[in-house]
């Protein structure tokens, strides 16, 4: 039973990194029809930030909470303003374009942000800083918790939190909601759609560019192609949830994240991969449309 | 000043001239009809006037300033033009209340950082902004549904709905793509009044495109008729009834 419960703690904390970057992948696929694969290396780009500014302000020297904040700030900032530089020379000269040139381009992208991270970061793997140092783990009876992933966890919920305010609470996740309906519709009602879409992107990023943060806390291994297989992963979570849905992603990360860890726990760690593109497969056979998705009927 | 001012206004897809040197002016304040028979380039006018299609030649002002080229959000921000649709489009998965908010978002200037951290400023346009948007669901008899979604409103409602959130972008300009079809008798008598009502209140100009000729007849204090992308006839209800390129393009000339 204990085991069990630490199972389902660490899922749940690899869930929630998951859920961070899968967000990105599903509010982007919302207001543009787009799977962007450049996704995941911006949570390697926001773990580099979050590397280099902890270097850069010594945040190691006196670990806490207000450094792994700030560290986290300065990657969601960058992150964000290196979403914003990609949508606005990337994807907006194709806004009218087929979707697949998009997709291919945001393969492009991709590309070149994990090899301009090869050149400019090294392609050696970085010892992520320490930014909190726990003194201990925390003992509830026999169970033993590590406190990072607790704190892994309660950020990323937070961070969650405020992303569901956003989009059901203001005027620019209104916005957001009609562009994501239709948006040369969006438009005609007078909504600045490319800046909506600009703001999404904005938005996913930073999340994107925390989890790096969290991940470098949680497994201080970084390097420039660290993005590739959380990337597919948040993306599966994401279509696993229903893409395009909020709530879905996070259901969807949270299940797989909890999924692998239940695997490497009890049965074959070496499948921990497999799994993820199992379920993709699975997924894509049985619900096409995720879990929480709801079928696109088109009334003829 | 004219609301609308066409001049020389034509448009080709390919080879086909949907719409040929078209001139129309519209006072302001005043109800236009727009009829003629399908595929004669109604919509398409509506398209070129919102930016969503580029005139190939002419030009078009709307109180006094020039439209095109303009996007479609800027024209219904700055030109202040909204219309409705032929076949509804509303925000299906949002509220009424949303739908309408939706509109009404770009009537102020207000940072998307303000609205994100609620500053006191945004709030207290919000509260506003609220209660405007009731005031204006009153109007079209909607302010018991307000927080149904869209798509599950009976048929009636949705098309009142699409015009409400047309107004709620501040428009002064209303473009109303066949309002009344699918409507039975006495919701089209309903929405006759609310037009007048709209023009006389609220100071609307509108243009209105529709095939069902009591609503025309009543509600258009100008009519202007079009046949294969050409104008052949304007003038009041009872000058159209009479005129027979009207007659003849509606019903084909005798042998």
């Amino acid at each position: 039973m204990v085991e069990f419960v630490q199972h389902v703690i660490n899922g749940l904390s690899l869930g929630s990194i998951y859920a961070l970057i899968a967000l990105g992948y599903t509010m982007v696929f919302g207001v543009l029809q787009l799977i962007n694969f450049a996704h995941g290396d911006l949570y390697m780009l926001g773990a580099f930030i979050g590397f280099y500014t902890s270097q850069w302000l010594h945040l190691d020297d006196n670990p806490g909470i207000s450094s792994l904040l700030i560290a986290l700030g300065a990657a969601m900032t960058g992150c964000a303003l290196a979403g914003y530089i990609i949508e606005r020379c990337a994807y907006r000269p194709l806004r009218h374009a087929p979707r697949i040139n998009v997709l291919i381009t945001s393969v492009g992208v991709s590309l070149l942000l994990q090899f301009s991270g090869q050149l400019f970061f090294g392609s050696d793997a970085k010892f992520f800083p320490q930014l909190y140092r726990p003194s201990g783990m925390i003992h509830v009876g026999e169970l033993t918790i590590n406190p990072i992933q607790i704190i892994v966890f309660v950020i990323s919920l937070g961070l969650m939190i405020i992303l569901q305010t956003i989009i059901m609470k203001t005027r620019t996740g209104r916005a957001m909601r009609a562009v994501s309906f239709n948006h040369e519709l969006a438009a005609l009602m007078g909504i600045p759609t490319d800046r909506v879409i600009s703001l999404t992107f904005m938005l996913g990023s930073a999340l994107a560019g925390a989890a790096g943060v969290l991940v470098g806390l949680a497994y201080p291994k970084i390097e420039p192609l660290m993005g590739v297989m959380p990337g597919l992963k948040a993306f599966i979570s994401a279509v696993l949830g229903g893409i395009g849905n909020i709530t879905g992603a996070v259901v969807g990360a949270m299940l797989l994240g909890l999924a692998e860890e239940f695997l490497v726990g009890y049965w074959a760690p070496t499948y921990k991969d497999a799994l993820a593109f199992g379920l993709l497969i699975l997924i894509l056979l049985f619900k096409p449309t995720g879990l929480l998705g709801t079928k696109a009927t088109e009334k003829v | 000043m004219k609301a609308l001012e066409i001049q020389n206004l034509s448009i080709a897809f390919g080879g086909l001239r949907a719409v040929r040197d078209l001139q129309i002016t519209i006072p302001p304040q005043v109800i236009y009809g727009l009829i003629g028979p399908n595929g004669a380039g109604k919509t398409t006018i509506f398209n070129m006037l919102t930016g969503v299609y580029r005139p190939t030649a002419g030009s078009i002002h709307v109180f006094g300033q020039a439209l095109i080229g303009k996007s479609p959000s800027c024209i219904t921000r700055k030109l202040h033009v909204a219309r409705t649709f032929q076949n509804i489009r509303l925000f299906r998965e949002l509220s009424v209340l949303d739908n309408i908010l939706v509109a009404s978002d770009g009537n102020n200037n207000i940072l998307a950082l303000e609205w994100i951290f609620g500053s006191p400023r945004s709030r207290r346009y919000a509260a506003l902004q609220v209660a405007q948007a009731k005031k204006l669901l009153e109007l079209f008899h909607l302010e018991t549904r307000i927080h149904m979604l869209a798509k599950n409103l009976p048929y009636g409602d949705q098309r009142r709905l699409e015009i409400a959130r047309a107004m709620a972008t501040g428009a002064r300009l209303l473009l109303l793509d066949e309002p009344a079809a699918g409507l039975n008798p006495a919701e089209t008598e309903t929405l006759i009044n609310l037009i007048r009502f709209l023009q006389k209140e609220h100071a609307m100009t509108i243009l209105v495109i529709e095939h069902d000729m009591h609503l025309v007849m009543n509600v258009c204090e100008r009519i202007i008729v079009l046949d294969y992308g050409v104008k052949i006839a304007e003038g009041t209800p009872h000058e159209i009834q009479k005129n027979p390129r009207v007659i003849e393009a509606y019903l084909g000339s005798e042998p």
